[in-house]
Parts: C-alpha cells; structure tokens; sequence
C-alpha cells in the first residue's frame, strides 16, 4: 500500500462503502419531504388524501410541531441579527421553493412518495423577492413581518484614516464583482436514518454530516432531549465540501419521528431536492474600491460586502460575509481601510457553507480590481502585487481592521516561485505575440491567503460564533501495545483519518498500522467544537492527537523506565521501544510496556494503572495559508468559449503532514473552482423559481474539462501550531476565479466589459453584442 | 415477473416488479450497495454497472430489461482477476476521496480494460469514457492518470 | 375513517417477440402503454409524478428491430439498434457518424439508447436527428410506412410513434462531410448549437440546430453559400448568442468538410 493511503481506501473501490443510504434496519420507516413549489405564499395544507393511503404511518405538517421542535440555534450568531423563527416544517407561509411543509413517513420509500404527492398545499402567492436589489429597495416586500426591512444583519469595521487616504490618493479603481450561486453538490445527496434506542428511552441518528456534536446539539435545542440520550453516527460521508456543516431541519425532524414513532426511519435526500433543499453558497456581491499611489502601492482599500442570504438566516448564517469582512485585505500590506457588510433575505434557497466559506468571494473582488490598478497604472499586475504583500519579517502582522492576522509565511518568495514555474514573463510575451496575430490568449493570476485552523475559542466568541474553536483527542494504547485514537473530526474523503494515524504513529514511534482512528459517535468520540469544517482537522484535531500522544509517551516512558531500572529521565521512545538513552542493550518493547500498565502488578509509586491520555488544543490564532494561482486561457471570439490551457497553483500550508492528501485537497478545489468559474450556476428566474434543478443543467466539471495543472509549494511551519501545519481544504476553491477572470481579461482587452465581474463567466456574455 | 439473469457470474434467479429500477433492485432486494445513486439521471455514473459486458447506467435499467442479461456490479468487479490492477492504480495515484463515485469508476474502467485488450482503444474514446462518470473530490487528474497508467498510455 | 388509498398498480411488462404483436398490445392498451426501447429518455419519465403507464411494452426481443442491412444504395438500421452500435457500424459509409453521435449524452447512455428511442422521445435539437435529416433518412413505422425524418422532428404526432427501422440512403462516393458542435464543456452535456455540413458535385448541404431550434437543412451550390444562407435564416435561432454559436458550428463543419479527403 502506498504511503499516502488511507487505510481503509480500498474498501471504497471494492464498493463497500458503507454511507446513510447503505444502512438499513428490521422495521425501517421511510420519510419523504414535500416541499414548496412556490417561492413566496401563504399557504394551508391538507394532508388527508396522503394519511388516508395504506402503509401510511404519520404525515406531520407545520402545524403538528409548533409546540415539539423549537426554531434551530443560529451558530454565526452576530450582534443585532435577526431570527427568522422558522421551524423546521413551514407553518401558514413559505418563503421559498423547496422549503420542507409537510413530512410523510411510510413503510416503504414508494408508498411514501405516493403519498407526498397526494398531500395538497393551497398557495395565495405573495409579492417574491428574488435578488439583492429587490430585496433592498425602498417598497421592497418583506419577508419577515416583524422586521423592519430585508436585511438580517450589518456592520462595519474601519483601520486607520480611509477617506484621508482616498482623497489624497493619485489612482482610483474600482468595481462591483458578483460571485454567483453554486452548490458543492457533494456525489452522495443528505441522507439521514435515525432509529429510537429503547435502552437509554433515545435516539440514534446516522446522519451525512461535518458536524455530528453540532447536530446532537442542535437536536437537544429544537426537541428539548438531554444530549448524552442523543447519539450521532456518522457513517461514510459522500463529500460535502461544506454543504453538511451546519445541522438541517430533517435531521431534526427525523430524531423527532423515531422518537415519536419508536421505530427506525430513514430519509435519503434526492438530487432533485439538493437542488432546493441543500444550502448552496456564494451568491454575494462585493463592491470594491482601491486607492493606489503612482508606483503601485495600494493606500487604502473600502469594500461593500453583500450576502444574499436565502430566504432564512440558516444556522451558519451571515458568516461568510464576516469571513469575507475578516480576508478582504488578502496578503496586503493596506494601512486604511473601511469594510462593511450586509447580509439581507431573498425567497430563495437559503445559503450556508460551502469550501470557501466567504473568501473566494472577496478574493475574486480584489484580485481583478488589483489587475484593473496594474493596468491602470502601466505595470505588470505580478509586480504590483509583490510590491504591497506582507513581508516575513513583518508577521504576525494584523490587518488594519484587526479583523486578520497573517501568522506567518513568505508570501513574494512564493510569488516568485511560482512566477518562475510558470514562466511568467515568456508566457506573457507569448500571449502579446499570439493577440497579436488574432487569437484572444491571456495570462491571468490571483495571489490568495485562506484562514484555516478555526480558531481560537475566544475569537469564535468574539466574532458571534456560538461554539468554542478547540478539539479534545483521546488515545488508547490497548494492552497489547496498539493503538486506538477517538477524535471527533469526520473523515469525508480527505483523508483526516490517515493524517491522524500518521500523528499519533510518528510521536509514538510505531508502525502506521499499529494505530486505528475511531471517528464519527458522539458516544465514543470525544467533543470537537467545530467539527470537520474551516479546514481545521489536521491543525487542531491533529494538534490535539500529538499532544495526547505525547501525554501517553510520557506516561510509557515511566512505566518503561520502571521497568529497566532507570530513572524516567534517562530513557526515550523510539522506534516501537522505551531505551535507556544511548544503551540499546537497556529496552523494553512498547508492547511489554503495554502490558505492564494493563496488569499493574508493578508500576511506578502512584501511577494510574491502564494506559490512555486525553488532550485539547486550543490555537491562539487562525493559521493563514496562502497562495498564487496563475492561468493561461484562449478565448474562442467566435463562441465565448473559454479554453484554459494551463494552470499552475503555488501553496503554502505550512507542514505537510501528507502531502499526497495535501495535493488532493489542492486539486481537487482548482477543479471545484474551474466549474464555479465557467460552468456552474444556479439559476432563477423573475418569480424567483429556481431553473437549475437537475444534473443536466448544471454542468459540474468533468475529466475533459480538467486543465493542464502544475503545482509548486512551500512549507513554513506555522509558529502557533505543535505540528506547524495550516489547513488546506479550501485552497485551490480560492484563487480560481480571479485567476481565469483575469487572463480572459487580458485576452479580450476592454471588450470583455463587465463579463469578467460576474461568476459563472458563460460564453455567451464574452460574445461580442 | 421473474427474472433470470446472470449476476456476478452466477445464475441467478430475482422476483422484482418489472419496472424497478436496477439500481434499486441492487441495493435493497440484493443488497449489493456499492451501486450508488447520486442523480437518478444518467448522468453522474455513480450506478454504471456492466450489462453483457458494456457499461450502462442501473438508474435507467429497469428490472425487467434484465432477464437474460448477465449484470455485473462493483462487487462482482472486485472480485474478479483485473480489480487488483484496478485497485492498485487506484491507490497508488490516490484516485478516491470520498469513494461515493468510486464504483462508477471502477466498473467504468473494468469494461474499459477488456474492450482495451480487444482492440486498443483510441485516445478520444478513452476520455470519452473516464469523462462519463462525475466526481466531486479530485478534480479528475489522479483518476486519468490510474487509467492510462493501466491502460499502458503515455500522460 | 376514509379508505385507505391504494398504491398505484405497477405497470404491466410485455416482452413480445414480434413487431405485430407489440403493435396488438399497443393498440389493446388504447394509448395507455409505453414503448420501451433502451429506456434512457422513458426511464426516468416513469418516476415522475403521473408518469406511470398501465404498460410497458419492451421492443427488446424482436430481433429484426435489432437488424443492420447494407444495401447497393441505402442502409437500414433496426430502431433498437443503440447508439454505440450504429455509431461504429456506420463510421464506414459515414464518416460523420463517430464524432456527430460521440457527442450523444455520454458513453453508457449510449450503450443503451437507441436510434428508435431516441428519436422518438428525445430532444428533437439533438445530435441523432441532426444526423438523419442531414442525410435524408426515411423513417420506416411498424406497419411498413415510409416517413420522411423532417416530419418527425416537427413532432405533429400526438403519440410517439412505433419505429421499425431508419433507412439512409448512403452518400455519394466523392462526397465530403463534416460536422461540429458547439459545446459549454469539453466533456459534453447539453448542445448549444450543431452543424453538419455535406459537400457534393455542385450541391452543399448544411442540416443546423441551436438551442431550442430544431434542426433544418440548407442547400446552396457550394460552402460560403450556405454560410450566406444561414446568415439570412438566423431569425430561426433564440438569440444572438444561439446565432453565433450556430454559425460557428456552420462554419466549423463546412470546414471540417472542405478539408477532408474524399
């Protein structure tokens, strides 16, 4: 087996993954969702037609959980934000299309279907708001009655003197930059199976999730049960690329079924529904403004961040647009700045995580408005950005906001890097020479820096989120010298588990195949405050594993000079073994060790006998990963069509623990980048009805869609962390856009116009009109 | 209706509405769940499994098309003499994430490697093919090179 | 208490051995049944709501739907024939064919569906009826009619119809072709405009279809004059960017035509 491998890949390519819609039990019920095919409505409903069809078991609307499932918590909880109060069945009103109303449980999953289809909803169509600027207008109608706009929250953050700067500045850009709505559309949809457990009067949930403590959470705050009768299984996860971060209603409505009805039920969400139903994300509207001096230094930047919302603020709320608020000053050194944010509700999908979480959107917006200042100014967009980054020496170094702090990193000796990889400056010249001769080439960069390792308990709390930011890991060494690691961070398919295993292996100094990683059960694991999410497994849930490791290192190294005779500072662990230092002839295996612990019969005075340590890790800071990614695309004048003929990634995320996993996540987010860029959309129409709602009309990336990609990295340990590695989970996802947008820029000269400020960049906004 | 079909290379007898859908047939009257379903469409291949020998989607074969058919699944795929090749590309370019599509994949190339091994396969069909099935995690790059690596083709 | 609602029956499943009795239990069905041929347009229809017929009837098993017969002038191509299959069966009298139908949905769609099918259920801006109007295909029914494809692809028919085979008369010997499509992605997906160009002694066809367009023929003297042609049809097309994209393809094809050898 490779040395990348996760241990239990193979089980995937034999099929024996085992995820939600995998599992099944004796007595299994199945749950089906019937949702609004309305974007705006008062409604009522009449479920008599679906109760009435044989096998049957329950059909719930809003009305029968008023008083049994309170409105879910808010986990980007942010000053003055406003509650939408919504539960999780829609109750007399819907706000958009795919909102839950109704649930019907039944004893097969066609007898359900069946009857969803029977259950009827009367809708009086209500005024819709289906964009940003609907939703802000003056007479715009409201979602919320008991609110006095559209808008769920704002604020604004300001670093030293920003007019000043703007009105001595020789150099003005600026633009509006729209990121559209996409969707991670993970392979594997939601899927949830919860089962009522007669032993402890609770209730198990197999749930597709990023998050299971924040879902045991969020079902003991919406169904008033204590959470140790609460279990979250986590089984296989699909992907989920953020899109399972946050609890959803079904997971609380399906607890509440099993508890209900004492009987297993399960509901696996269609794609048809991911496309209503499962939070997508972007959809915001970043307007920039950048004042520059003459040479290229940028003196102030203000920015206008706008969150389409959706129509609720769903748990994980106007976050990215606090995150973006957070990034907006990327890698620049920029002493005046204003940002503000505004996140306002629209009768849409309501929008929650997905890989990015905030950045790529305000890194799109300043990265072509940078290129927009190059051009301006007459230099090339690689030397103005080198000019403005941070130095090394300058780091920690916070932002003028203090919103950020870029931890640590060498930002232009990776601009040159990978300037120099991509033969920039020939690339360049060669593009001139082929626009020269008619064709539309172009070279296109964006230099990034994405936060991960979230974070620090007392920044969640300082910036409204309502968990801590911390990991606990728990470690076993069974008797027999093996080892058991419990971490509540959630393999997805990125491969956590290996970097887990390779921890705890290496500071215990044995062999990868001696350690098991235990992951996904809220009984057995031990509490993560954040789950697998803002690339924090290998940073924090990582951490946390070392220095558990090292606690059950210290404890064998006693144990084992206790039973050599010598004193605990004299001996070492290495390689499987406790040795006096420098005396080979003096060890015990860790195996013995082991045993000694287990049996007792003879430890040190004091000592606990048994063999496990626990440890939390709590960052004192978010670990900055940055970047560059540089594109070299061919506009096809006649079709819009945009060839992107190469790419090459530079990063940086600290120590690479694996970095086989590390390119993974690295590619695998470019191409998730590429398919935000050019292909991928969500699309509504006037009355704010979704028209993208099938596979075939939203065009996710294929293998022949996938450029050429060179990759190049650096490895600067970050100073905050035992294991000096920053997350990389949402890298490639970042620069992508800018990058593309950029180089088609470059291709079409002015008459790309405004086409390259809006995601997805289609063909047919780069014909010409 | 009954239907006699060949599945994993044994005989094999199935009772099942004809108008079941096989993906569904696999996975909840046969319990073979490494057929996954991600669309319902055709169009992800998450469900592609070998009909007489050629790739097809189970989300749009019924049942009933397959009396007289022999099917073969992921499971009857691992368990024939090609998947340790299969398996070991696989690995070695780390060509899975969340191994969801995994299957798809697998099935797809198996089916590959003995059209392959007929007659070789032209460069453009050979995308055609890795290019039929979605995947969400690796953006496709370790996934092409497993299969030219076993496909014996120059990147 | 009401009474419990019953399911929905599951449809009846025919598989019947002759094209005579599909057409019996067709017409016993009185409009209730369906056709199955491959499945991959029908397939997915039966799981919405309301798309449950009272009976399938599989065309699977009647061996001369399933026939390929070489003729001195003409082609005959059994409706059940899949895509893949006529694909590489008729790269050699059509060199269009492999990448016109390459382009059909994806690779084990196209193990599965067929020519029958897919003209009779699927989108008519497709590359399958792109193909057969660009060639002049005659539709053959079950019961022996000849119906020209244009006729068809207009979808006047309230049901769809129950096709035997498709006859193309073959080109030409001196005759060059070619083909292009305009595509969002590489990997393929839905088509945003196609072309299929035929360039003969003194006679050029051009057969075009973009967006919701369904396709149709042009005929001029030579190349540019179908481009002159199609520039004055665009009205045709939903759009400018449809238009460009149809006449990009145009003149991809007519190109690709131009260049190749006899």
């Amino acid at each position: 087996m490779p040395g990348h491998a996760r241990p239990s890949a193979r089980r995937f390519l034999e099929g024996r993954g085992r995820y939600v819609a995998d599992l099944s039990m004796p007595g299994m019920l199945h749950a089906v969702v019937v949702r609004s095919t309305e974007a705006h409505a008062d409604i009522s409903v009449d479920a008599s037609a679906a109760r009435a069809v044989a096998g049957v078991r329950l059909v719930l609307d809003g009305g029968d959980i008023l008083a049994a499932i309170q409105p879910p918590p808010i986990i980007w909880d942010v000053p003055g934000q406003r509650r939408s109060g919504l539960r999780a069945l829609a109750h007399g009103r819907v706000r958009y299309v795919g909102e839950p109303v109704a649930i019907v449980v039944a004893e097969s999953e066609a007898i359900a279907r069946h009857a969803a289809a029977l259950v009827r909803i009367a809708y009086a169509p209500r005024p819709v708001v289906a964009s940003i600027d609907q939703a802000l207008a003056a007479d715009a109608p409201r979602l919320y009655d008991d609110w006095p706009d559209n808008v769920v929250a704002s604020a604004e953050w300001s670093g030293g003197e920003p007019d000043a700067a703007f009105a001595d500045a020789p150099v003005h850009v600026s633009g509006r930059y729209v990121s559209g709505r996409v969707s991670a559309h993970s392979l594997e949809t939601r899927g949830v199976l919860a089962a009522y457990d007669p032993a402890q009067d609770g209730v198990t949930i197999h749930s597709s999730t990023q998050g299971p403590h924040q879902l045991r959470e969020a079902i003991a705050w919406c169904l008033g049960v204590a959470e140790h009768r609460i279990r979250v299984i986590v089984p296989d996860v699909g992907g989920a690329f953020g899109s399972k971060s946050c609890p959803y209603g079904e997971e609380i409505l399906l607890a509440y079924l099993a508890l209900w009805l004492r009987a297993p039920v399960r509901w696996i969400e269609s794609r048809a529904e991911a496309f209503v139903a499962c939070a997508p994300g972007r959809d915001e509207i970043v307007d920039i403004e950048l004042a520059l001096s003459e040479d290229g230094l940028i003196l102030g930047l203000k920015a206008l961040i706008t969150l389409d919302k959706g129509a609720e603020p769903y748990a994980a709320s106007v976050g990215a647009a606090w995150a973006g608020a957070m990034m907006v000053t990327g890698a620049y050194r920029i002493a005046d700045v204003h940002v503000a944010t505004r996140v306002v509700v629209t009768n849409k999908t309501p929008t929650g995580a997905y890989r990015g979480y905030g950045t790529p959107e305000v890194n799109f917006a300043l990265e072509r408005a940078l290129d927009d200042a190059a051009r301006r100014i007459g230099i090339d967009p690689a030397e103005l950005r080198r000019r403005n980054l941070v130095p090394p020496e300058a780091m920690p170094a916070p932002s003028a906001t203090g919103l950020l702090l870029l931890d640590s990193g060498r930002y232009e000796e990776m601009l040159d890097l990978a300037l120099d990889a991509f033969d920039y400056r020939a690339r360049v010249g060669r593009a001139r020479a082929e626009r020269a001769e008619g064709r539309a080439v172009g070279i296109g960069l964006a230099f990034y820096v994405e936060p991960t390792n979230l974070g620090p308990s007392a920044l969640c709390g300082m910036i409204g989120i309502a968990s801590g930011g911390f990991d606990i890991a728990t470690i076993r060494m069974e008797p027999s010298g093996q080892v058991v690691v419990f971490t509540g961070q959630t393999p997805m398919g990125q491969g956590v588990e290996r970097v887990l295993q390779q921890i705890c292996a290496a500071e215990l100094t044995m062999p990868d195949e001696d350690v098991t990683v235990v992951h996904g059960d809220t009984q057995a694991c031990p509490y993560t405050a954040y789950g697998s999410g803002g690339s924090r497994g290998t940073g924090i849930g990582g951490s946390a594993v070392m220095l558990a490791a090292s606690r059950l290192r210290e404890k064998l190294c006693a144990i084992g000079a206790h039973l050599l005779g010598a004193a605990p500072d004299d001996v070492e662990l290495s390689q499987g073994g406790v040795q006096v230092r420098d005396d080979a002839a003096r060890r015990v295996s860790i195996a013995r060790a082991a045993r000694a612990a287990y049996l007792a019969h003879d430890l040190p005075a004091g000592m606990d006998p048994g063999l496990d340590a626990r440890a939390s890790f709590d960052p004192a800071t978010l670990a900055i990963t940055y970047g560059v990614a540089l594109a070299e695309v061919e506009v096809d004048r006649e079709t819009g069509l945009v060839n992107v003929r190469d790419i090459l990634f530079g990063h940086d995320c600290g120590r690479q623990i694996n970095p086989a996993l590390v390119e993974a996540q690295v590619i695998g987010g470019i191409v998730q980048g590429i398919g935000a860029t050019l292909y991928e959309g969500l699309d509504h129409d006037a009355a704010g009805r979704p028209v993208t709602r099938c596979m075939r009309d939203y065009p996710l990336p294929f293998a022949a869609d996938v450029p050429p990609i060179a990759l190049v990295h650096l490895e600067t340990p970050s100073p905050f962390f035992p294991n000096g590695a920053k997350g990389v989970g949402e890298s490639g996802a970042i620069p992508i856009p800018a990058a593309i947008a950029n180089a088609i820029r470059d291709a079409l000269g002015d008459t790309a116009g405004d086409a390259v400020n809006r995601l997805p960049i289609r063909p047919e906004s780069l014909l010409p009109s | 209706m009954l239907i006699n079909c060949t599945l994993n290379g044994r005989d094999t007898a199935i009772e099942a509405a004809a108008t079941t859908r096989l993906s569904a047939l696999l996975r909840e009257t046969l319990g073979l769940t490494g057929t996954h379903v991600a669309c319902d469409e055709g169009v992800c291949g998450s469900c592609t499994v070998l009909l007489d020998g050629s790739a097809a989607r189970a989300c749009l074969t019924l049942a009933g098309q397959c009396d007289g058919v022999a099917i073969e699944t992921v499971e009857g795929v691992a368990a024939g003499e090609t998947f340790e090749t299969i398996a070991d590309a696989f690995l070695r370019h780390n060509a899975l994430q969340c191994g969801f599509c995994t299957p798809g994949f697998v099935t797809t190339v198996a089916a590959m490697l003995r059209d392959d091994a007929r007659e070789r396969l032209g460069d453009a069909e050979v995308e055609a093919r890795i290019s039929s099935v979605a995947c969400r995690c690796t953006g496709y790059l370790p996934i092409v090179a497993a299969v030219r690596d076993l496909l014996g083709r120059d990147r | 208490m009401d009474d419990p609602v019953p399911v929905p029956a599951v449809p009846d499943y025919f598989l019947p051995a002759t094209i005579a009795e599909a057409g019996d239990l067709l017409a016993r069905h009185d409009g209730r049944a369906r056709l199955l041929a491959g499945g991959q347009t029908l397939i997915p229809e039966l799981y919405r709501p309301g798309g449950t017929p009272a009976a399938l009837i599989d065309l699977r098993r009647i061996a001369e739907l399933g026939r390929i017969e070489w003729r001195a002038d003409h082609v005959e191509i059994g409706a059940m024939v899949t895509i893949a299959a006529a694909r590489a069966e008729l790269a050699r009298a059509f060199p269009v064919a492999a990448p016109c139908l390459g382009h059909v949905a994806n690779s084990a769609v196209r193990n599965r569906a067929t020519l029958g099918g897919s003209l009779a259920l699927a989108d008519p801006a497709s590359e399958i009826s792109t193909f057969l109007l660009a060639h002049d295909a005659g539709i053959i029914l079950a019961g022996g009619e000849l119906c020209p494809v244009d006729q068809l692809i207009a979808g006047c028919a309230d049901a769809p119809p129950f096709i035997r085979a498709i006859r193309l008369p073959l080109p030409a010997a001196h005759e060059r072709s070619g083909f292009a499509e305009i595509l969002r992605r590489r990997s393929g997906g839905r088509s945003l405009a196609m072309a299929l160009a035929r360039l003969g002694a003194g006679r050029a066809r051009l057969t075009v279809s973009g967006g919701t367009c369904q396709p149709f023929r042009i005929e001029a003297t030579d190349g540019p004059a179908l481009l002159d042609a199609l520039v004055a049809r665009s009205s045709a097309f939903d759009g400018p960017s449809t238009r460009a994209w149809a006449l990009a393809a145009a003149r991809r094809a007519i190109a690709t035509a131009e260049n190749a050898a006899c």
